[in-house]
C-alpha cells in the first residue's frame, strides 16, 4: 500500500456507518457518512489484504444531488478544502487518519476527472479543449465558442447524415435534427475547458418512448463519428490515404483545434462513442492539417453568389428558406446557421420586404449556403414617384 | 459432478440463482487474468459483516459499458476488462443490480478454473476487436 501524504490524526473516527449507499460492487465502494464529526461522502480508493482505503471529503446534501444528476463528476465531490484518508480493517474498524489533500493522492487511485458517480450520468458528447496556458480564470470565450460550435456542428452533421438515412418524412426530420444537436449542457470543467452534453429523453426527442429506437439513433451518430474521428487521428507517417466521405469531413471542420492560439488539442469523449474501438480521441494540429488538406482537395469548388428576392417558406426545424422573385429570374433554396435566425425571421415576417443574401452555391447542394443577409436598401430609383 | 464448496452458508447460490449462462465482464489486473483477480470476499476475509452468501459470489457486468465506467471510477480495481461465456458447468448466477444495472453475482463450482474463462478485451466488444 502506498505511503499517505498527509498530517496523522488523533481522531478515531468510531462507530462511522454507511448512511447512503451511491455505488456498490463487492460492498458499498461510494456512500455518504453521517457522524457526530459531520457529513462526509466516502470513497474506497484502494485495498490490500488488511484494509481498505477510503477518502472522506466534506459534502453536503446539494453536492450528493449535484453528483445522482450528474451535473457534477465524482473527482469534483472529493475536491473540498480538506480531505481525509482513512484506513480501515476488514472488521471494520479505522486503524488511522490522515488529514491530506486531494494533490496528494496518486493519479491511480482518484477516479478519472470525468468519471460521474453511475453510467448512465456519462455526457453523450464532452469536448475538452486542451492548451498548456487553458486554466480556470484564464479561459477566454473564444475558446469556449470553439468548443461549443465544434461539439455542435459536429453533431449537427452527423444527425443530418443519420436522418437522412432513415425513412422519415421531411417534416419529421425538421422536428428531430436540431433536437440532436441543441443538446443541453450537463457540465462544465475547467480542466482545461470542458463542455459536456447529455442526451434528450426519447419523448423530448418525439421517437417514441421506447429507449431502445433512441439508442439505435445515437449509436448510429457514433459509428460515424468514430469513423470521422479515426481517420482523423491517423498517423500522417503510415502512408494510410484512405478516403473520407465528405459529410464526415465537414463534421470534423469545427472540432479540431485551430492552427494557431490556445487550443493545442481537442478531446472528444462521451456515451456516443460507447461501443467504438476507443472511447477517446484526441484530435491534435496534425488533424487540422489532415482535414484542411482533404477539404482542399475532395470539396467541390464553392461559388459566391449575391441575390435580392422575397423570404418565402422558412422552414424553421431544418433552417432553410426560399428565396421567391428573385433579380436571378429564378427561385433560389437558402441555408442558414442559427445565427442568422432572428435576422431571417424578422425578414420573413414582413411583408413584401426585399431581401439581399450573400452565400456560396456548392456543386451538388441543392441549397445555398447563406453568411450573411441584409433587407435590400431601397434608393430613390426604387421608390415609386410621389404622385401630386 | 460439479458442486459448491462444502464450507459454504446453507442455501448459498440462493434457490432464486440460475444456471449461468451468457457473457459477463469483470475488471482485472492481470492481463492474461489471474486467479487472483477473481477471489471472493470471502476467500480474502473482507467484508465481514457482508451477507455470508454474497461473500462467496464474484461481482460482474452483463454490459461492458458498466465495466468500462467502474474502471474509469475505480482505477485501482484493475485497468482491464476481462469477458467470459458463461455456461451451466460454470456455476450459478443472479442479478444483484443497484444502481449499476446488470451487476451479477457470480457463484462459480468448485472445480471451475475461473481466471481460464476470461480473456482480457482491447476495445469493447462491439467493434470485434477482441485481443486474446
Amino acid at each position: 500500500m502506498w505511503d499517505v501524504k498527509g498530517t496523522p490524526l488523533s481522531v478515531k473516527f468510531e462507530n462511522w456507518v454507511p448512511d447512503r449507499v451511491l455505488y456498490d460492487f463487492d460492498g458499498p465502494r461510494i456512500f455518504t457518512v453521517r457522524h457526530e464529526l459531520g457529513d462526509f461522502l466516502a470513497y474506497a480508493c484502494d485495498e490490500d489484504d488488511e484494509i481498505t482505503r477510503y477518502l472522506l471529503a466534506p459534502t453536503s446534501g446539494d453536492m450528493i444531488t449535484a453528483l445522482e444528476r450528474g451535473t457534477h463528476t465524482m473527482r469534483e465531490a472529493l475536491d473540498q478544502p480538506w480531505l481525509w484518508v482513512m484506513d480501515v480493517g476488514f472488521d471494520d474498524v479505522p486503524r488511522q487518519v490522515w488529514r491530506s489533500t486531494l494533490e496528494a493522492i496518486p493519479e491511480t487511485r482518484l477516479p478519472k476527472p470525468w468519471a460521474m458517480l453511475w453510467p448512465h450520468l456519462e455526457p453523450l458528447l464532452a469536448v475538452r479543449m486542451v492548451g498548456p496556458h487553458l486554466a480556470r480564470g484564464q479561459i477566454p470565450a473564444s475558446v469556449i465558442k470553439r468548443a461549443i460550435e465544434g461539439a455542435t456542428y459536429a453533431l449537427k452533421k452527423l444527425a443530418e447524415l443519420m436522418l437522412s438515412s432513415q425513412s422519415q418524412q421531411p417534416d419529421q426530420r425538421s422536428l428531430t435534427l436540431r433536437r440532436f444537436y441543441d443538446l443541453p449542457t450537463q457540465h462544465l470543467a475547467f480542466n482545461s475547458f470542458e463542455i459536456a452534453f447529455r442526451a434528450r429523453d426519447a419523448v423530448q426527442l418525439r421517437l417514441g418512448e421506447q429507449e431502445g429506437v433512441l439508442e439505435q439513433e445515437y449509436d448510429e451518430m457514433g459509428r460515424r463519428l468514430a469513423e470521422a474521428l479515426e481517420w482523423a487521428t491517423l498517423l500522417a507517417s503510415n502512408g494510410d490515404s484512405r478516403p473520407i466521405d465528405l459529410d464526415l469531413l465537414d463534421a470534423l471542420k469545427k472540432l479540431v483545434p485551430p492552427q494557431t492560439g490556445l487550443i493545442e488539442q481537442v478531446e472528444v469523449r462521451g456515451r456516443l462513442l460507447r461501443h467504438q474501438h476507443r472511447h477517446t480521441y484526441t484530435l491534435s494540429r496534425d488533424a487540422t492539417q489532415r482535414v484542411g488538406r482533404a477539404r482542399t482537395q475532395r470539396e467541390p469548388q464553392a461559388t459566391p453568389l449575391t441575390a435580392t428576392g422575397l423570404i418565402e417558406e422558412f422552414d424553421k426545424g431544418r433552417l432553410t428558406f426560399i428565396l421567391r422573385y428573385t433579380d436571378k429570374d429564378r427561385d433560389i433554396n437558402c441555408a442558414i446557421t442559427d445565427e442568422l435566425y432572428d435576422e431571417v425571421m424578422e425578414l420573413f415576417q414582413q411583408d413584401e420586404v426585399r431581401t439581399t443574401i450573400f452565400g456560396l452555391e456548392i456543386p451538388g447542394n441543392r441549397f445555398v449556403e447563406v453568411i450573411h443577409i441584409a433587407r435590400m436598401i431601397e434608393t430613390s430609383v426604387d421608390k415609386p414617384l410621389n404622385p401630386t | 459432478m460439479a458442486h459448491f464448496p462444502a464450507n459454504w452458508p446453507e442455501n448459498c447460490p440462493p434457490s432464486d440463482a440460475e444456471d449461468a449462462r451468457g457473457t459477463v465482464y469483470r475488471l482485472v489486473k492481470s492481463d492474461p487474468p489471474i486467479a487472483d483477480d477473481f477471489r471472493s470476499h470471502a476467500e480474502l476475509g473482507k467484508m465481514l459483516k457482508a451477507p455470508p452468501c454474497l461473500r462467496h459470489g464474484l461481482s460482474t457486468f452483463r454490459r461492458y459499458e458498466e465495466a468500462s465506467h467502474q474502471r474509469d471510477l475505480f482505477p485501482a480495481l484493475g485497468g482491464k476488462i476481462a469477458m467470459a461465456e458463461l455456461k451451466p458447468e460454470h456455476g450459478k448466477t443472479k442479478l444483484t443490480q443497484g444502481k449499476q444495472p446488470t451487476h451479477t453475482t457470480w457463484w462459480p463450482y468448485e472445480e471451475v478454473q475461473r481466471a481460464g474463462l476470461f480473456h482480457c478485451l482491447t476495445a469493447s466488444p462491439d467493434t470485434q476487436n477482441v485481443g486474446r
